[in-house]
């Protein structure tokens, strides 16, 4: 694990690093190990932005870092498992002629130890992904420009994955969908261009996304979190010039009204676990659902509900079967307590009174439905329930039998079930009325009301 | 004779929870709502799978006199703190304004 301490009076700050047993002694001693050779001058507060760590798979350690005041200026440190530093000098990703943005970035194992990261490269408004990588001995395999593997455009995710015959896949998932290029042994590439396309679901924005490699079976594993809680899970292979996509393509939808992300995806050997936020009737939720890889929810309409006031969400699996959750709960009296909790795969939550366990939530609506009216006839007070599937302002308005418009309101709604109160005014006459819903997906619905005074 | 067996099993139980840490006499997740709290006023925090059907948890936490301190403690499948209820700390704790920040926090396979 890593750690920065920026030190405020005098503004510098450096990366330690810290190795503990399971018995929880402290490897590299009581003061940890300083793991960047350099201390990296930062202001106050300012951390380092999307830093990246990975592990070297021998107890050691690369770690990302930029300079103070110059975010297009990275270096990578390394440390060994017994404490001592990876390069005498660290490797700077790229010289100082900018061009490195501020984007994303990762760090990616190499086959010999060595370590490569992919960028986003801008430069006077021209975007594309760089690839290099560092050697153990922190020699550079390419110039320093790197090696440009995806363009014209900038990714949200890159994925790097080294082939047991020496090729590099790369994954990267853009604006409208996935690209796969492949890298061969003599640098030059499989595909044309920027690779293989696969669609897949266009995300509204930079989802969460894992997309995992499987070395034996050669099938790419994509997992996405877009932003209106739609899970999505892909399972793809490299077929020729082409990408077979007939293996799996998996599509949850959750059954409630979204008011957050899906936070959180799991996978395990035979489960996905998916936790969203939600809120209903004024109350907020995070609901976690546990689905099989036929894309259905084991729980069905139930779902684990935790407690929502709620700043941080951490997981992890418990190598069982079941996760771990952890939630920073927001108390009134400002105290910021971490509760975990431990749910087992058939969601229970460990600990907890098994009867009141999960709880149902209403499903989502297909279609705009108004359920009631009530009273109805009405002395000029009524209360309508509806139901709709869509996000947007619903108007509702109210014509007498000539069609002339004697009502009319609006309000903003989301997908799932409202009581709306609605008055016929006090100077039209008694009568027949017509009520119509509509939303801005020119969806409408019509009920009919009889006014008596 | 059944007595006497019952007597000698139920002291031999008892010195054994004697020997026990507190920590672990305690299962955490009998709370209320079937979660362990780790600390109060956590600034950062980070959970790890231990490999042993636990997990770790990595946190910032703020002390009297705004000093921020990170803590390390493990959680086992019973939910007892392995560690105390304190944790343990995986850097220096300093006085001097410094600010610590967990940058990454993963699973590192011994040498």
């Amino acid at each position: 694990m890593t750690f920065g301490t920026n030190r405020i009076d005098s503004t510098w700050w450096n990366i330690y690093v810290q190795r503990i047993s399971l018995e929880g002694e402290l490897i590299y001693g009581p003061t940890a190990k300083v793991v960047s050779a350099r201390e990296i001058h930062q202001l106050p507060g300012d951390y380092p932005r999307n830093p990246d760590a990975i592990s070297d798979g021998a107890g050691g350690l690369y770690a990302l870092y930029h300079e103070t005041g110059r975010s297009d200026r990275w270096y990578i440190a390394g440390i060994n498992a017994d404490g001592s530093q990876k390069f005498e000098q660290d490797p700077v990703v790229r010289r100082d002629n900018g061009g490195l943005s501020s984007k994303p970035r990762k760090l990616f194992l190499g086959p010999d130890g060595g370590v490569g990261i992919t960028y986003e490269y801008d430069f006077e408004g021209e975007r594309d992904i760089r690839y290099q990588y560092f050697h153990p001995d922190g020699g550079r395999e390419y110039t320093w420009d790197g090696l440009a593997v995806f363009y014209p455009s900038a990714a949200y995710h890159t994925s790097v994955f080294h082939l047991a015959d020496g090729k590099r896949l790369f994954v990267f998932h853009h604006s409208t969908g996935f690209n796969v290029q492949v890298l061969e042994t003599d640098q030059s590439f499989l595909y044309d261009f920027s690779g293989l396309k696969f669609r897949g679901y266009r995300p509204p924005s930079a989802p969460s996304i894992s997309a995992i490699f499987d070395q034996q079976t050669e099938e790419i594993n994509l997992v996405q979190c877009p932003r209106d809680s739609i899970i999505t899970f892909n399972k793809i292979r490299l077929q020729g010039n082409e990408i077979d996509t007939t293996l799996t393509t998996l599509r949850f939808r959750e059954q409630f009204n979204i008011t957050g992300r899906a936070s959180f995806m799991y996978e395990s050997n035979e489960f996905y676990y998916s936790s969203t936020k939600t809120r209903l009737n004024t109350n907020n939720y995070e609901l976690v659902q546990l689905w099989n890889k036929k894309g259905n929810p084991v729980w069905g309409s139930k779902y684990l509900s935790l407690p929502i006031q709620s700043a941080v969400i951490k997981s992890s699996p418990d190598g069982q079967g079941g996760l771990y959750h952890g939630i920073v709960e927001i108390y009134s009296d400002l105290t910021l307590p971490v509760k975990i909790f431990h749910i087992l795969p058939e969601g229970r939550v460990d600990g907890r009174d098994s009867t009141s366990l999960m709880d149902q939530f209403p499903p989502i609506p297909t279609t705009l439905k108004i359920t009631s009216v009530s009273p109805n006839p009405t002395n000029g007070e009524f209360r309508v329930s509806f139901a709709t599937d869509h996000e947007g302002t619903h108007d509702f308005r109210i014509y007498n039998l000539n069609g002339q418009l004697v009502q009319d309101i609006s309000r903003h709604c989301q997908a799932g079930n409202y009581d709306q109160s609605l008055n016929l005014p006090a100077k039209v006459s008694a009568g027949l009325y017509f009520l119509r819903i509509s939303n801005s997906r020119e969806q409408s619905k019509y009920m009919k009301i009889v006014y008596l005074k | 004779m059944h007595s006497t067996n019952r007597i000698l099993t139920l002291t031999l139980l008892f010195c054994l929870a004697l020997l026990l840490p507190l920590s672990q006499i305690h299962a955490q997740w009998s709370t209320e709502d079937g979660s362990v709290v780790v600390d109060t006023h956590i600034l950062q925090f980070d959970l790890l799978e231990d490999g042993e059907g636990g997990a770790w948890i990595a946190y910032k936490r703020l002390m009297p006199g705004r000093l921020e301190v990170v803590r390390v403690n493990r959680i086992d499948a019973e939910g007892n703190l392995l560690f105390g209820p304190e944790g343990i700390p995986v850097i220096p704790d300093r006085e001097d304004g410094t600010m610590p920040y967990i940058l990454s926090f993963m699973e590192s396979l011994p040498p």
